[in-house]
């Protein structure tokens, strides 16, 4: 019972981290929607 | 003081200064993709692990991907563990039957490991089979510590590229970082401990009887191919409860400037990895100078407060001086082999890496020596650090500095060529609160609650700075332990699991964010009104802005404890 609790929330837990990195997405957005010209270089 | 301790001091420094050009360029050039020593050998392995894995090298990712990458790897990894710990009973390599891991323990041991922080609330030789020792914590040494390099190859490759989606391939970084650094030199490292003593054995346990005919069973196992890693990596977790003050970890003073030399000196040479991956090496070389002056004040007060001896002692007549028949100094929980001197350098060392290994009982340092250790891990560990996180810690303190600078001279900061705009800086802030606010809002909790106080050994001043040092470990990733706590129940094991979480995880999400932002910016060309990045300025602009944001946010929590405890020590009032 308790091996299922943590396995869950560990799952939980990286999957609201998943949700921070798409938080910190839009705190960004600006800077992402600038003009590319180039490619990696 | 000694001069024979100082000099341990200068050799360190200086040896570490020698190979940071060398191990720099030479880690610049795997990350880059080129030709190094060691790929005519190891590319097959690179190219098979890449197919089974279904990676395409050529393939680079943005940020997002990047970061989500990074966080299904530990996620993975962290489940991997946790089954390995659980299941150890079921395992083989298990010569003592030792049962599987609790769950709370068992959670707390696979984040902590994951996350590079090595925390540990159980004895590694009464607790863990070789099964987990092997194929759990140190798989997750290498992987913690090649996720934790990657992380910062991306943010240079932030600094590096101009008008870029992308800020390479975590799955291709983690590979090469693995393969071309960490094993090559795990290998060296680990055939010179087994030469010096260390044991490498699957052989059990050793029953032996004492001279006054009495039982005793000798541990041992493969320790010197985790010793290696344990150090590499800046992870810290030793084979033994006792660390690197256990004689099968750490033999001799010989191993002990050994094991400090290997946990910093990836740190060491990332900087330069920096300089010559943005095509300036002098900014390299400015971090790694501001490192080695926090460092050397660091080191310099722990040996000296410990050199001066216990002044509560002197009511007893107890003869502190240093002389040929006696080290002097405060011994308390140090080993003879190592003397005041290297314990007090590798406290300073374990510390202000990421590493968190011990050869000395940190709980018996000095008070002023035990706040100076603290204060290293309050810093975000930026003097050298781990490898990879001590760089992106400095690199955030960077951009908080010219950010500074530039609202003094009102000017769009930046830094090595990147304007450092509002994403940026909301992104620096973001990754910079998560430790304090995750360390002083654990230590309000577990001092009020009564599991928390439950796991005391110490009242008043000392056992309140044995909770800030657990909760601050924890969260800046170090892993050593002050002791005089007993963190193995649930509360403990809990709360420094969700510690370690956030002070990795959420911490490395905003820096990977920073890297994807600086990418797709052109490098703004150097101009007369530009701050200078590579001058004794900004060395003491930065100097001043890790003391002042790092140090004075905890200030007020440092006064309770050491502190307090100093003064009370001084005046004779410490009871």
């Amino acid at each position: 019972m308790f091996d299922v609790i943590i396995v869950l929330s560990i799952v939980v837990c990286f999957g609201l981290a998943g949700v921070y990195a798409r938080l910190c997405n839009i705190l960004i957005a600006p800077v992402a929607d600038r003009p590319r010209k180039n490619p990696a270089t | 003081m000694t001069i024979f301790g100082l000099l341990q001091i200068a050799l360190l420094v200086a040896v570490l200064a020698a190979l940071t050009r060398p191990l720099g360029g030479y880690l610049a050039r795997v990350y880059a993709g080129e030709r190094t020593m060691l790929r005519p050998l190891l590319e097959p392995v690179e190219t098979a692990i890449y197919r089974l894995a279904g990676v395409e090298p050529g393939r680079e990712q943005n940020w997002y991907r990047y970061a989500a990458s990074f966080l299904l790897f530990h996620a993975c990894g962290t489940l991997a563990l946790y089954a390995v710990l659980r299941l150890q009973a079921a395992l083989p390599f298990n010569s003592q039957s030792l049962p599987a891991v609790a769950p709370d323990l068992a959670l707390n041991t696979a984040v902590s490991f994951v996350t590079n922080t090595s925390w540990q609330s159980y004895g590694g030789e009464t607790t863990l089979s070789y099964a987990s020792q092997m194929a759990g914590i140190t798989v997750q040494s290498f992987l913690s510590a090649a996720s934790g390099i990657a992380v910062v190859i991306a943010l240079i490759r932030g600094f590096a590229r101009r008008r870029a989606d992308t800020i390479g391939n975590f799955w291709v970084d983690v590979t090469r970082g693995t393969l071309y650094v960490l094993l090559p030199i795990c290998a060296v490292a680990a055939l010179f401990l087994a030469a010096a003593g260390v044991p490498q054995t699957l052989g059990s346990a050793v029953t032996a009887t004492t001279l006054d005919g009495g039982r005793q069973i000798i541990a041992r196992g493969p320790v010197a191919s985790q010793e290696a890693i344990k150090l590499l990596s800046g992870d810290g977790g030793g084979f033994f409860n006792a660390n690197s003050a256990h004689p099968f970890e750490n033999p001799t003073p010989l191993t002990n400037f050994a094991e400090m030399l290997l946990i910093f000196c990836l740190g060491a040479a990332l900087t330069n990895c920096f300089g010559r991956m943005i095509r300036a090496e002098r900014e390299g070389w400015i971090l790694l100078v501001v490192m080695a002056i926090l460092f050397i004040a660091g080191a310099g007060t722990v040996y000296f407060s410990e050199s001066r001896g216990n002044p509560a002692f002197a009511a007893f007549n107890v003869d502190q001086t240093a002389s040929w028949r006696e080290p002097g100094g405060n011994m308390e929980g140090k080993e003879l082999r190592f003397g005041i001197a290297g314990s007090a350098l590798f406290a300073e060392v374990s510390t202000a890496s990421s590493d968190g290994a011990v050869d000395c009982m940190h709980d018996s340092l000095l008070p002023l020596s035990g706040g100076i250790l603290l204060a290293n891990m309050m810093v975000d560990e930026v003097i050298v650090g781990a490898p990879g996180s001590g760089l992106y810690g400095m690199l955030l303190f960077c951009i908080v500095t010219v950010f500074l600078g530039g609202l003094m001279i009102g000017r769009t900061p930046e830094y090595v060529g990147k304007k450092i705009g509002a994403p940026e800086i909301k992104m620096t802030i973001v990754a910079l609160i998560w430790i304090p606010a995750t360390v002083l809002g654990l230590i309000a909790i577990a001092c009020v609650v009564a599991p928390g106080l439950a796991g005391l050994g110490n009242a008043g001043p000392h056992g309140y700075s044995e909770i800030l040092y657990a909760y601050t470990s924890a969260a800046a990733t170090n892993g050593s332990a002050f002791a005089g706590l007993n963190a193995n129940s649930p509360f403990y094991n809990l709360t420094l699991a969700l510690a370690m979480f956030i002070g990795r995880v959420l911490v490395i999400v905003p820096v990977l964010a920073i890297a994807g932002s600086l990418a797709m910016q052109p490098v703004v060309p150097r101009s007369t009104g530009t701050f200078p990045t590579d001058g004794g300025l900004f060395l003491g602009f930065l100097l001043a802005v890790i003391a002042i944001v790092g140090g004075l946010t905890y200030l007020p929590a440092v006064a309770l404890g050491p502190a307090i405890e100093h003064f009370q020590l001084l005046n004779g009032t410490l009871h």
